[in-house]
This record gives structure tokens, sequence and C-alpha cells, in this order.
């Protein structure tokens, strides 16, 4: 309602004052226009004694005239006619629109994976690390590490070859399976480390005094209230069975879940799954699992000569019953 | 904003399909533009890559739209068309109904199409799918679901439904604060 005010005000204020036509502004073009997003800025100073006579007329009828210029210039822009309408297409924005959200933090790194930054060591893939030898005695691929492999090492290992700095008494074995448990638990070591390594740059703030400063509070009330809320489910009953206070929430509050699989905002591969989901959609009826049908197929096949020899055998006993009578 | 999460992209594209059939494959591959959906407060949004990408500095609580929006998922997450999404249905539109110029106010305050008021309508459109509904001179107007098929609309007495009312242009005016 307002801003309907204002325009018939501004219109007053030009009819009065001056008689060129509307579309015609009585005024040096100094703006600097940003038609990409459809902004002009005016950089030039006031008319301070005009503004002083009536500082709410002045401003009015000076935006009055710098949104005509915007208006005229947009109507200089290359024109488009489509079915609805004619647009106007409109230059690339020049004006930078700042971020709203903080730039994203890196994750804090492992001790390996500082240690691989450090000396350019990639990680490879499962095919570059040639994950799979041939195995000539059973004539099939095996795993070079990985799953089934300590299998095959006990399998392989046998027997041991003796050599001169063996001692005497001292089974191969059993040294081979300490070497190994060894590797593990340092292996074992090394994730504990890293977990606390974490756990203590989670932890950074605790320990600290707190600052009951004014600007402070906020934070810490919303600190307290995730405290009270975290003690409130951990008891035996999760909560469930706990004394309410008088004027407490009845549960407590927990984070929002998550929405999984959002992509990360590439178009192209959003619409290329979209694509898929609708493929899968407009075959829905054509969609037959085959090795389902075919096992299912097989089974009734198999229940059915199941079913005939049975009742040919009993019938067959019966027969011979009969013809032995 | 967001994009559609799989049940969410399920539920939006089986209920455009009801209309436009394979035609949504177009919406999704453009030539011209990369365009996409995004939902934001329960509304459905198509929207190019570039204002999609702006948009993204506006945070959520004031973000009140953009793009054309196509509907809105109820809290059972359920898909409802909505008028806006009218110029893309009307241009990949299936099976469309012309509605004789005597009855195109009464569907546009929001009654159902009977027989009397049908001009003419695709061959072989079966009962219940989408439609959308032109006035004699190809003006879209709106969209419904039909009640009969064409083949039964023939034998019908003229007092009978044939279209369930979904969505008209009259809700520009009467539902204008919720629309966009």
């Amino acid at each position: 309602m307002s801003s309907n005010q204002a325009v018939v005000n501004a219109s007053d204020i030009l009819a009065a004052s001056e008689n060129l036509p509307k579309y015609l502004v009585d005024k040096e073009d100094t703006l600097q226009y940003d038609l990409g997003n459809l902004t002009a800025f005016d950089y030039s100073s006031i008319n301070k004694a005009e503004y002083k006579e009536n500082p709410q007329e002045y401003l009015l009828k000076f935006s009055r005239d710098n949104v005509q210029l915007l208006v005229s210039r947009l109507f200089q822009c290359p024109l488009k006619v489509i079915d609805e309408g004619t647009l106007a297409i409109l230059p690339k924005c020049i004006t930078p629109i700042p971020r709203e959200r903080q730039l994203p933090t890196d994750k804090p790194k492992t001790r390996w994976e500082a240690f691989a930054k450090l000396k350019g060591i990639k990680k490879k893939t499962k095919s570059q690390k040639n994950a799979l030898e041939f195995d000539e005695q059973k004539e099939e691929y095996v795993n070079k590490y990985g799953k089934s492999r300590s299998q095959k090492e006990k399998e392989e290992n046998w027997a041991v070859t003796a050599g001169p700095q063996d001692k005497v008494g001292e089974d191969p074995f059993t040294k081979m399976d300490e070497e190994k448990n060894d590797r593990v638990q340092r292996q074992k070591n090394r994730e504990q480390r890293n977990y606390d390594d974490s756990a203590i740059r989670k932890s950074v703030n605790l320990g600290k005094p707190m600052v009951f400063s004014k600007d402070n509070r906020p934070q810490i009330k919303s600190d307290l209230n995730h405290q009270f809320d975290v003690a409130k489910i951990s008891t035996a009953s999760v909560g469930k069975f706990d004394k309410q206070l008088t004027e407490e929430s009845a549960k407590p509050k927990r984070g929002n879940k998550r929405l999984q699989n959002l992509g990360d905002g590439n178009v192209q591969k959003e619409s290329e799954n979209n694509i898929k989901m609708l493929d899968r959609i407009f075959n829905k009826e054509s969609v037959i699992n085959v090795e389902k049908a075919t096992s299912q197929h097989i089974k009734g096949e198999e229940r059915k000569n199941y079913i005939k020899k049975r009742t040919s055998t009993k019938e067959g006993p019966t027969k011979k019953h009969k013809s032995s009578k | 904003m967001r994009p559609l999460t799989e049940e969410e992209s399920k539920a939006f594209f089986e209920k455009l399909i009801k209309f436009i059939g394979r035609n949504v494959t177009l919406l999704i591959q453009r030539t011209d533009e990369p365009y996409c959906f995004r939902i934001q407060k329960n509304k459905v949004y198509y929207v190019s890559e570039e204002i999609m990408k702006r948009s993204q500095n506006i945070p959520r609580e004031s973000l009140t739209s953009l793009g054309t929006c196509f509907g809105r998922f109820t809290k059972t997450g359920k898909f409802k068309l909505h008028i806006t999404a009218l110029d893309y249905l009307a241009q990949y539109a299936k099976y469309k109904v012309w509605v004789k110029p005597t009855s195109e106010m009464s569907w546009m305050y929001g009654n159902n199409l009977l027989k009397a008021g049908l001009g003419r309508i695709t061959e072989d459109t079966p009962q219940n799918t989408g439609v959308v509904l032109f006035s004699m001179n190809d003006i879209p107007i709106g969209f419904g679901v039909t009640a009969k098929s064409t083949f039964e609309c023939r034998k019908l007495e003229p007092t009978a439904l044939v279209v369930y009312h979904y969505g008209d242009v009259g809700e520009y005016l009467r539902d204008e604060d919720s629309l966009f």
C-alpha cells in the first residue's frame, strides 16, 4: 500500500514541476549501471540546499529520476520476442554478490594423509594396484591382499626353507605368527592415535574457563540447553522413565536428520540421474528380474518332478503289492 | 532450497508423467540452457542453473520464490501441481481437451467439466489420465483428470462429468497469496 502511495506522489510532483514527456529526465546521466542485476548506482552528491528544504520530497524526486533512467536504459537492451511477451536480454552482471555462507574448511588430515600429501603419494584405485594375480596351482585369479589372502598365505607356507641365520629350537611358524601379530598391533595403535587426535581437536574448548560476557550469553545458553538434553537421554531408559520437572519440555530435542544423496550441486549429473529414474519409471512394466524368474521357474519344475516321483513311487509298491497278491 | 530426494523426485515425476508422458525428458535435457528442479519450503521450482546458483546466496528463510513453481509437496509426501506449471504442461501435453466458450467461465471458477462443455478431445484418451484444457482458440485454461475415456464420452448424456477439476487459471486470482 505504501509503495502505491509513493508512486502516486512521485508522478504528481513530476506533473506539477515539469512539462517534459514522462519518460525523459531533466538530469545528467551520471549513473553507473549494472543491468544484469537490474541496478544502478548514483555516486553524485545530493544538493544540500534542496534537501534541507524538503528532504522527503527531494529524495522521492531524486530516486524517481534515477529509476526512470534505469528503466529507459533497460528498454535500450536488445529484445527477444517469445509467446508470452517481449524480453530484454540483459548483459552479464558486474557487481559481485558476496557468499552467504562461510567458506568450507578442510577436513583435518590424519597423520598418514598429511605425510602422503607431503611426499606427493596419491591413493591408488584397485585396478591401479593390480589387486588380482593369477594363481597357477588353483588356476584362478586371487586377491593380492585383503579378502581370503591370509588363508592363501597359510596354505602356501606349509614349509619354510631353513637359512644360516636360523637359531636352533626356534619355531619359524610361531615366529611368523608373532611378526604378523606385531604388525596388526602397530596398525591398531596408529588408528587409536588418529582417533585420540581427532577427539582432542573436537574438545579444544573443554576445560577452558567460561566467559560470562554479554556477547557470549546466547552461546552459553544454547550450550547449556544442549548439555541438558544430552543429560536427559543419558539414563538407562534413555530418559523414558525419568521424573519430569514441572516446566520441562517432554522430550529432548535432537538434531534434524540430514537428507542424503542430494548430490553436490552438479546440475548435469543431477539431470542424468533424473533421466535414469525416468527410464526406470517408463520401463516399470518390462522390468523382470531374470535371475529370480528363472530360479523360480526351475524350482517349480523341480517341485513338480519331485511330486511326480513321490506319487509314482507310492503307487509303484502298491501295484507290486497287488500283483504279489 | 535443495535438490529433490529420491522419493520426492519419484512422486514428482510420476505426477508429471500423467500429464506430459515421455516429454518430461525434454524438461530435464534442454538444448538452450541447463535447468533443474529445486525444492524450497515444500514447493518445487523449475529454475535455470544460473538463477539457481545466484539464489544460493540467499538464506533459506528469506527466499520466497525462484524460477517457475511447479507445485508443492503435502505433509504426507504427495505432490500437487500448481497452475503456475500450466505453461510447460500445455506445451508438452499428451492429451488435450478443448472447452466450449459457454463452459469456460464455469471451469475457471473451479467446477468440473461436463459433457455439455466438451468441444473437442484428443483421440484415444484413456480414463483417469491427466489432460490439459484449452479454450476453443487454443489458450490453455487449466488441467484436470478424465472421468471417462474418449470412446465412452460419445455415448454420454450432456450432464455427465467428463473432466475432474485439478487446476485452472482462475487460481491466479483466487489463490494469489499461496500460489508462487
